[in-house]
């Protein structure tokens, strides 16, 4: 069966498009809550919002070509979203509680974690580098906020 | 030679702590470091994929050999340190997205904990501490939830670490040396302020804020208010670790010669600046001189033609102006091209030094640190660094400006004048970044860096010459403590005690409980030193009932234990 090229793609292009936006935003929300759920000893949801961004640099090695790419937007988005939990540095939401031996202690609830980045070079290495919040990440990722 | 244990001034003051020693660690116990799987079955720790042991790694699935790997990390830092508290790390290999090659941090951060036996407490009250350390120095588990992790960690089941637990990674990335960094983190190797803003969690200090000094000021972030700590975090290359331990062991590791970028001309824009370093071209800690010349502006084509993803001064093409480029210093705006492509375009035109600066889009950010693409770095031969837009403007706008790349011979490269060493404070400031690595300047190249370079070993200390992780540990609180009895070593009347329930002398086991004192000696240790400080079997037998007389003298044994310890001594072919 043939089908008229229209301008936006044909109704099975178009079609397969919105699956795969649909499969990778479930995919997005699946991988985030696998590894959010396993970070947090007693993880609450973070207050702390993802700001959107675009990926301005090759950064990425392909899986399938072993070339180096940008990341794809649910790629970015994914990464952003992640980050944001993990580098949160905010205490709105956290209580204090009393220590077995007395003290006063502070549970971090997933965040003020040290996140571990990883940018592919075109000679085959990964550049790796710790940082602690998204705009860290996104000078060394080369995002740019939208 | 031990110390005279038989010192009247050492024994008056004896007194029993607690009978029963069992909740001290056997002699040497270091600290007990468990990694707990939290993946589920058939992923991450758990996946069967089979794998060919690689680099003294000897699991056969993918799963053990991320496991082992995690393991040694755990033992480095369990050998190193000293805790009677099993440290807790919740881990697993989850598929994170990309670019993201895992986390770490602490579960939770204490203050005014109390303690059990000798052990300290909290060294200072009103300061927050991580779980890990809390508890090292409260002598017990603090959280009311016994087990509860005291460091999480995920890492990305989609990235290819090299798994090898002998170093020799080559191309790859060491996970064990990933992992070293981030559980140094969960250690207390940071801070809990926020920089961006000054302000302190419940407006408490934390004890590794207590050791950065601001040199400008002179102030320690414990003394500041939120605002003058908002300008210390971005006072770059002013900033310091003020412990004792980092101060002593810095000159065992941080070469002569501190990297610096320095403008000399014109007196309104000279100084040092601060600068990023690059990954290519030749290493300002290694240069054998530095280089100095007039700075000069590149001018190339704009090859977009609309000044728009190219421009004319970013140095991504041959420039126009060589001429006056050769034998000074190339000054180019960031973007374009790699920073790699720069350094090698103007190292073509004769350019004996380049200075890559912060384009507009990125004119609030730091200098970047910049790597080369393994393919145009061998064409790079001019020391190539970076700086903040603002300084490269003010280049820009001096014709003729004249600086220096090199090193300053009197100082270390990574501390100040007096050889404290300096924390990674970049302008602008990077909140939790900032303040909580060493300066990326250090050289040689340091674990607890922003950048995880891929010469690191897995040495953590500095007795090797080669890191000083373990030196700020120990500043912040993690004393040396090798029988984890809770007094620090070197005031340790034994510092490797023995803990058995009952003294034994010889093989005669007496059946007397082995105190143990307040000192940090137990019954037992006191009858070894004699036995080590005596010549003879004479005198060992006097000086142990000496000992044994004012035991008894203070009531801790009675005449019957006196006798059957005084005759154990006797039969003992000791010395």
């Amino acid at each position: 069966m043939r089908y008229k090229p229209l301008r936006n793609g044909s109704p099975e292009t178009r079609s397969k498009s919105r699956r795969r936006i649909a499969i990778a935003a479930i995919l997005t929300g699946l991988v985030l809550a696998v590894a959010v759920g396993v970070m947090g000893v007693s993880q609450k949801p973070s207050t702390a919002q993802a700001k959107k961004y675009r990926a301005t640099k090759e950064v990425i090695r392909d899986q399938a070509t072993g070339a180096l790419r940008k990341p794809t937007e649910a790629e970015t988005d994914l990464m952003v979203a992640q980050i944001t939990q993990l580098t949160n540095r905010s205490t709105e939401g956290l209580t204090e509680k009393s220590g077995a031996t007395g003290g006063t202690l502070m549970e971090t609830e997933g965040r003020f974690q040290g996140v571990v980045l990883g940018r592919a070079k075109p000679d085959g290495t990964t550049e790796v580098r710790c940082v602690f919040t998204m705009e860290e990440a996104a000078e060394f990722m080369g995002l740019e906020q939208e | 030679m031990r110390k005279n244990i038989l010192n009247a001034k050492r024994l008056l003051p004896f007194f029993v702590m607690v009978v029963v020693l069992a909740c001290s660690s056997s002699a040497f116990a270091n600290a007990t470091i468990i990694i707990v799987n939290a993946n589920a079955p058939n992923v991450g720790f758990n996946d069967p994929t089979p794998a060919a042991p690689v680099g003294g790694n000897p699991g056969t699935t993918l799963g053990q050999q991320r496991l082992n790997a995690f393991n040694h990390a755990a033992q480095i830092w369990g050998s190193t340190l000293d805790s009677p508290v099993t440290i807790r790390i919740q881990a697993a290999f989850v598929p994170l997205g990309p670019g993201v090659l895992g986390s770490a941090g602490a579960t939770y951060f204490v203050r005014d904990f109390g303690s059990v036996g000798l052990f300290p407490g909290a060294e200072y009250p009103l300061t927050w501490y991580f779980a890990t350390l809390a508890d090292k120095r409260a002598g017990t588990e603090i959280h009311p939830t016994p087990g509860f992790p005291d460091i999480v960690a995920n890492f990305s089941s989609n990235f290819n670490f090299y798994l090898g637990l002998d170093n020799n990674h080559g191309a790859q990335n060491d996970l064990v040396t990933v992992l070293l960094h981030e559980f140094g983190h969960g250690l207390n190797f940071a801070n809990r302020v926020d920089e961006a803003s000054g302000t302190q969690p419940s407006g408490l200090t934390d004890i590794y804020a207590r050791h950065t000094l601001d040199n400008t000021s002179g102030l320690t972030w414990n003394l500041m208010t939120n605002a003058q700590r908002q300008a210390s975090a971005i006072n770059f290359g002013n900033v310091v670790w003020t412990g004792a331990n980092v101060t002593a062991a810095a000159p065992n590791v941080l070469i002569l010669g501190s990297p610096e970028v320095r403008v000399l001309t014109p007196p309104a824009i000279a100084g040092v600046k601060q600068f990023g370093t690059a990954q290519f071209g030749p290493q300002i800690p290694t240069m054998p001189a530095p280089v100095s010349g007039t700075v000069v502006p590149v001018v190339d084509v704009d090859e977009d033609g609309a000044g728009t993803a190219n421009t004319t001064t970013d140095g991504c093409t041959a420039p126009l102006n060589a001429a006056a480029i050769a034998g000074n210093i190339a000054l180019v705006e960031r973007g374009g091209c790699g920073f790699v492509n720069k350094g090698r375009i103007a190292s073509e035109a004769g350019a004996i030094g380049v200075i890559i600066y912060n384009q507009a889009a990125n004119a609030a950010a730091a200098p970047p640190g910049m790597a080369g693409d393994g393919v145009n770095d061998p064409f790079v031969t001019a020391p190539t660094v970076s700086l903040r837009r603002v300084d490269g403007l003010a280049l820009v706008a001096n014709p003729g400006a004249t600086a220096i790349i090199g090193r300053n011979p009197a100082i270390r490269a990574g501390a100040d004048l007096v050889g404290k060493v300096r924390l990674y404070m970049p302008n602008p400031v990077i909140a939790g970044s900032s303040g909580s690595h060493f300066d990326q300047v250090a050289f040689k190249n340091l674990l607890m860096e922003p950048n995880i370079n891929a010469d690191l070993t897995h040495d953590v200390s500095s007795v090797n010459g080669n890191d000083l992780t373990l030196e700020l540990l120990r500043d912040v609180g993690w004393f040396a403590d090798a029988d984890n009895d809770g007094l620090p070593d070197d005031t340790d009347c034994e510092p490797n005690s023995n803990f058995a329930p009952t003294v034994v002398i010889g093989t005669c086991d007496s059946g007397v409980t082995n105190f143990f004192f307040t000192s940090g000696c137990t019954f037992s240790d006191l009858i070894n030193h004699i036995a080590e400080n005596s010549s003879n079997h004479g005198q060992f037998v006097s000086q142990t009932n000496h000992l044994l007389n004012q035991m008894k003298k203070q009531g801790l044994i009675t005449d019957a234990q006196k006798d059957i310890l005084s005759s154990c001594a006797g039969g003992a072919k000791i010395p």
